[in-house]
């Protein structure tokens, strides 16, 4: 285990967190966990999850959810698909774990006073039930695919087209981190660029999608009170 | 399209957005958290040893005997290690981060005595944004004073110079930029600060308010104030009186006790409340809040939270900014209709993003105008309905051929006139400003023309059919419970253009002018 100086910094921590990646690239699991407890990502990581969703998660889950990125993580570098932000990475996953976790398990389960709900509101499915509606989730999320490709020619020409390319697969490969300097890298350009273009791309999509019928969650809508009837008429 | 088919869509798409989004300052946060509020022993011992029993069982599901060998041959060896390496560390103490700028040592700037006043604590301590934050008042040599390059007025001028040079300005560099004498890209004033009229004001009355700077001396509140000291000092053009006020500066100086939140309250209070000086931009402000924003949003649970649970997070950024809900959501809007400007200048006209970025901000007060008129016929619903013609008042923006605000208002009657529109290019065409302007003031003109034209045109064959067709109605037609009947708001509407009718016609026509008998 890498000597650490008489105290810890960010600095020091980013590179322990990128030792820790190159590690799980060589196949090495304690050399990844040694560097990622060093750097003390994990503690940062667990109390911004706590912070996060302690009062609707118990913490033991909560532990779930870290080791679960952290286990991503160590799989996809195996294969060669490492985060080339680990710290981003796990961020993501992790938070997107607790997400899921909330929504499925949890939020539907009755209130319980003084504790985490122990009993689901709805019971669980069956095998059968369970695999007809993975199934047809797996439909759903073909065909939303299908449409979103469908749609890039309507959103412009060139390298915002590509770059919608570049995230639409990147979310059918449920890839949790896509930074623009991989963007930039994959299509030569500034990653200021790939930015703009990754913000651009998905509102155009977006209004390419409204007009075609899907119906997004309300925005801000509020009427502006320094607005005349004129401008509003 | 099928409705859970548009959910799973909306879905896809968050996740899109969820993936690209840059999380970098999070990340920074999380290893922040971790450094300054560390897992206490146990509980670090039972998330590792869960983290391993996860990825043990897992690479045994994928059937990876390596990863499942590893872990069983080390893992003792390996949850004590840990443990070792981390007691020493807290035995090393790290200590609380003590609050630094720059990553060097902080130093601690001592006020001095001047002219027989001592450093003194100042009574009653002032408050900044509701917070009472304690202060010491005392004498500063003006050349030791920081200016402070973390200032959000001039974050697009730093980035600007950053991604020019490679490195954060110096010191003097940044006194360049504060008075103009640097050349950036996209920056037309000469004083875009306004330091000359400041630093003559300074020569005459000397600084009245006194600027706020933190314990190692960088001013968290009198950037432009300290500029024109500096210009007072190194010109020529003062006198040896005038340049002896700008020397010694009055400051109150943070106590050592300060907190984050005592720092964040100066800024805030002295920058976003009214005060008699130049405020940050309304770009600046609206960008700051913009951000916050973006960055509550990140924190929400769900991706796109309900319109509800949006208005209390833009509440809350009210109440931390002082500003009223709807000014937050009126800078939100602003920004972001401020960032496709500069998308459109940077990728498809190859302009400089920050000189895209000073043309947004000289313009902003235009992305209000341009939000307003969300309905058919107004002016963002046409920006909106035809890119083109969003792209063409981006570029008439860009190069400042709109003579005033006023102007933004008569796009929409712009916008569904052809012949207009072609005028509107012609403007963007046009290199003479003065020409385009006029262009563009044309392209108005013809619109509203036109428009009353269109309303006056075959105003006798619509009165008249109509007259016949309201004529013939069968009197059932106005039978409340009859189907298709004539509603009671109809027949108020019809009777109050009647009454205009009236006013037309004149006295002397009302009861059938012509004598030919309508009585009857």
């Amino acid at each position: 285990m890498a000597a650490l100086a008489s105290s810890t910094n960010t600095p020091d921590a980013r590179a322990l967190l990128q030792k820790a990646g190159e590690a799980a690239a060589k196949r090495d699991p304690a050399g990844m966990l040694e560097a990622l407890f060093e750097s003390r990502f994990t503690d940062g990581l667990s109390r911004r999850l706590q912070k996060q969703w302690g009062n609707r998660i118990p913490r033991t889950e909560l532990d779930d959810c870290v080791a679960l990125a952290i286990d991503a993580a160590y799989d996809a570098a195996t294969r060669g698909k490492g985060a080339r932000d680990l710290g981003a990475w796990l961020w993501k996953v992790a938070n997107n774990t607790a997400s899921d976790r909330w929504t499925n398990e949890y939020r539907n389960r009755d209130a319980y006073f003084g504790g985490f709900p122990e009993v689901p509101a709805h019971p669980h499915e069956d095998a059968t039930e369970r695999k007809a509606s993975d199934e047809l989730a797996e439909y759903r999320r073909r065909e939303a695919l299908r449409l979103a490709r469908e749609m890039l020619p309507r959103i412009g020409t060139g390298q915002v087209v590509n770059v919608m390319e570049i995230v639409i697969d990147a979310a059918e490969q449920g890839v949790p981190d896509l930074p623009a300097s991989t963007v930039a890298e994959a299509l030569g350009i500034t990653e200021a660029a790939a930015r703009t273009l990754v913000s651009r791309g998905l509102s155009r999509l977006r209004r390419e999608a409204e007009r075609a019928g899907v119906q997004f969650p309300e925005e801000i809508s509020e009427t502006d009170p320094t607005e005349s009837a004129e401008d509003r008429s | 399209m099928k409705n859970d088919i548009a959910v799973e869509f909306a879905t896809l798409l968050a996740s899109a957005r969820d993936l690209s989004t840059d999380v970098r300052g999070v990340v920074e946060e999380i290893l922040q958290e971790g450094l300054d509020a560390p897992l206490s022993p146990d509980e670090a011992a039972a998330l590792l040893t869960r983290v391993v029993k996860v990825i043990r069982e897992r690479a045994d599901a994928r059937r990876d005997p390596h990863t499942v060998a590893v872990l069983d041959r080390s893992i003792e060896a390996l949850v004590s290690r840990i443990e070792e390496t981390r007691k020493r560390i807290e035995e090393n103490g790290d200590g609380d981060a003590a609050h630094d700028h720059d990553d060097e040592p902080a130093v601690m700037v001592e006020l001095q005595a001047y002219n027989g006043i001592k450093p003194q604590a100042v009574r009653p301590s002032p408050v900044f944004h509701e917070r009472e934050v304690a202060v010491t008042e005392g004498f500063i040599r003006t050349r030791d004073i920081k200016l402070w390059d973390g200032n959000e007025r001039l974050d697009i001028h730093l980035n600007q110079f950053q991604q020019a040079y490679g490195r954060k300005p110096n010191a003097e560099e940044l006194l360049a930029i504060m008075q103009g004498s640097m050349p950036l890209a996209g920056i037309d004033e000469v004083d875009q600060f306004g330091i000359q009229s400041l630093a003559k004001s300074i020569a005459v009355n000397g600084v009245r308010k006194p600027p706020i700077i933190d314990t190692d001396g960088t001013l968290l509140d009198g950037n432009r104030r300290v500029t024109a000291c500096y210009l007072i000092l190194n010109s020529t053009t003062f006198t040896a009186e005038e340049r002896q006020r700008a020397e010694w500066l009055k400051v109150w100086q943070l106590t050592p006790h300060a907190t984050e939140s005592d720092r964040d309250s100066v800024i805030v209070s002295l920058n976003f409340e009214p005060d008699y000086k130049q405020d940050w931009p309304e770009y600046v402000k609206a960008r700051k809040v913009y951000d916050e924003w973006e960055g509550l949003l990140a924190l929400e649970p769900r991706a796109n939270p309900t319109a509800s649970r949006q208005k209390e997070i833009r509440k809350s950024i009210a109440r931390r900014f002082a500003l009223a809900t709807d000014e937050v959501s009126r800078y939100i809007n602003m920004v972001k209709l401020a960032t496709e400007f500069e998308d459109y200048h940077v990728n498809d006209r190859n302009k400089d993003q920050y000189a895209a970025k000073h043309r947004a901000a000289d313009k902003f007060q235009y992305f209000d105008e341009l939000n307003k008129g969300k309905n058919p016929g107004g002016v963002n619903w046409a920006l909106n309905a035809d890119e083109n013609f969003k792209n063409l008042v981006f570029d008439l923006l860009y190069e400042n051929k709109f003579q005033d605000w006023k102007r933004i208002r008569d796009l929409k009657h712009v916008a569904q006139n052809d012949e207009a529109v072609g005028v509107l290019r012609q403007a963007r065409e046009q290199p003479d400003l003065e020409v385009a302007r006029e262009l563009v003031d044309d392209a108005i003109s013809l619109a509203r023309t036109n428009r009353a034209e269109q309303r006056q045109a075959g105003a006798n064959t619509r009165i008249r059919v109509f007259a016949e067709w309201f004529a013939d109605l069968p009197v059932k037609s106005f039978k409340p419970d009859e189907p298709g009947a004539v509603t009671a708001e109809n027949l108020m509407a019809l009777h109050n253009v009647l009454k205009l009718v009236e006013n037309y016609l004149g006295d002397d026509n009302i009861g059938g002018g012509s004598g030919d008998g309508a009585h009857a």
